[in-house]
């Protein structure tokens, strides 16, 4: 495990006696207190999670707004100061590279979130599309700072109180620690001396289905920030959680995951996101490929008939034996105490399984048929929340 | 007590961090009953559902005999010896996160009826409390 990077609290981690595994070239805490217990603090209180290991990426310039809404798939031309959205950063083929959050800093100021094991890739990709432009003459600067930034999530019903008492310890002013009460969901609030280079952000953004926060903050200060909040969580009967609970979240929640329900080789079109990819907006990379793209296989839940787990890879079934799908994330979650999976299956599957309540579906599972009926998504959603998409 | 202490004497262990206990002893048979160690339950992490086998199934040694899926992964537990499954802990059913609390007793999963000749032949092949904990140690270096 010498190989792998280590974000600025792994310390933090080991003294908590977190069990550590690697994770797109990162060793990462996957559990501390264990998956269950991890996982139901985030439903019931609040969950801190160290997701350092995501990248950062900073695009500016006059024409960065045109060469993102190139770039992405949303309409990032939409964004004001103050607001993140959520983009997918398509291949030619209509394939996801990385699903990724574009903050809007300043009119012609943005930083790109991307996933810690796409960070390289995605890297390498807006460099060669960004100099692309600028040989177009487009005035652009583009810049990966992951290297700068922390992050860590404070997820749950109790989080905003401890986001808040902790930037106060921070030595936040009342002004300041008031932007983050009552925060919409996919705002943020930029803190520091100049607008360019934040040292603080506070994001109403998650990966669990709960309401809570992302704040991206220096590496200088991310141990004290950490520590404040971890006390805060724990005096809240919350826990410190690891990738093993944030997976099993993410999975009631439907949120995908690429590597699994997204990736460069399956059409978007299919998936649960693609509200996220405006096909009206002018021309953006992959539009083509999507339009003429009518998605054979779509995301659909599924939820176990009886006993067993259904996992990635497992095959989806009609009972004369015909595959008619596949498994791409399952467990049993420890909230809602089923297993629920997600799966791509045929669309005209999807559709006559909705019409005809006899048609019935299977996963195979080690040899043994398990019955399964399709589900609507989200498995799980916080009563009363009304999902915001940008 | 740590995970690798954590070994019951009086009971025979396997390699893939089974264990095995002698539960009543008749003429032609005795009663074995088979669960997984604490060290395993600690690695495997929480369990989330057991897949017992049918009682009257009949195993050979080292087929799988069960299945734990915990949250992360599935994993399979080997028959330490040839027999019939006479019972299930059917607790496991509602509860399977005894397995994970008290992996030695309320966590048991089968027991099995097994043929004295081939059975005391078979027991010799498993390891004894201390070797397994010499095992464990190893394994965790």
């Amino acid at each position: 495990m010498d190989q792998l990077k280590k974000t600025i609290l792994f310390n933090e981690h080991l003294n908590s006696g977190a069990r550590m595994v690697e994770f797109g070239g990162w060793n990462m805490p996957v559990q501390y207190t264990g998956i269950v217990l991890e996982h139901m603090a985030v439903r019931q209180s609040v969950g801190l999670f160290d997701v350092s290991h995501m990248g950062e990426i900073e695009v500016y310039g006059e024409d960065s707004i045109a060469f993102l809404n190139y770039l992405c798939s949303n309409n990032v031309d939409k964004l004001t100061p103050g607001v993140a959205q959520y983009n997918l950063l398509l291949n030619e083929r209509g394939g996801v590279i990385d699903d990724i959050i574009v903050y809007c800093l300043a009119s012609r100021r943005f930083l790109l979130c991307v996933n810690a094991g796409n960070t390289e890739k995605v890297n390498a990709w807006i460099d060669l599309q960004a100099k692309a432009a600028v040989e177009r003459n487009q005035s652009l600067e583009w810049r990966n700072c992951s290297g700068q930034w922390s992050q860590v999530a404070v997820q749950g019903p109790l989080s905003e109180s401890v986001v808040i008492s902790a930037i106060e310890q921070l030595g936040f002013t009342k002004d300041q620690t008031g932007r983050v009460e009552g925060m919409k969901s996919f705002h943020f609030a930029a803190f520091g001396e100049e607008i360019e280079t934040p040292e603080v952000i506070v994001a109403a953004t998650g990966y669990t289905g709960e309401r809570g926060f992302e704040i991206f903050i220096r590496n200088k200060d991310a141990v004290v920030l950490w520590r404040l909040l971890l006390a805060l969580v724990e005096a809240r009967a919350g826990r410190a959680c690891g990738l093993g609970a944030r997976d099993t979240l993410r999975l009631e929640a439907a949120l995908p995951l690429h590597g699994h329900e997204l990736s460069p080789e399956r059409s978007v079109v299919g998936s649960n996101v693609f509200w996220a990819v405006k096909t009206k907006k002018s021309d953006f990379i992959g539009k083509d490929a999507v339009l003429a793209d009518s998605g054979s296989r779509v995301l659909v839940g599924l939820t176990v008939r009886g006993s067993g787990v259904i996992r990635e890879g497992y095959e989806v079934a009609l009972s004369d034996g015909k595959v008619v799908g596949e498994v791409t994330s399952g467990t049993k979650t420890p909230f809602l105490q089923k297993a629920v999976a997600l799966a791509y299956v045929d669309r005209e599957v999807n559709s006559a399984v909705a019409e005809q309540d006899n048609l019935s579906l299977v996963v195979r599972v080690r040899g043994r048929d398990v019955p399964v009926e399709i589900t609507e998504l989200p498995f799980y959603k916080v009563p009363g929340k009304i999902v915001t998409k940008g | 007590m740590s995970k690798i202490q954590n070994v019951p004497d009086g009971r025979f262990y396997t390699r893939d961090h089974e264990w095995a206990l002698v539960s009543s002893d008749e003429e032609q048979t005795f009663t074995v009953q088979v669960g997984i160690t604490d060290y395993a339950q600690s690695e495997l992490g929480d369990v989330v559902f057991v897949d017992l086998p049918q009682v009257g199934t009949s195993v050979e040694k080292g087929d799988v005999l069960l299945s734990v899926e915990s949250v992360k992964a599935v994993s399979d537990v080997y028959a330490p010896f040839s027999g019939e499954v006479i019972g299930v802990n059917e607790e496991l059913a509602s509860q399977p996160e005894l397995v994970n609390s008290d992996a030695y007793d309320t966590g048991w999963m089968v027991s099995m009826s097994v043929a004295r000749d081939r059975g005391c032949a078979q027991q010799k092949e498993l390891l004894s409390a201390s070797a397994y904990r010499e095992f464990v140690s190893e394994q965790s270096k």
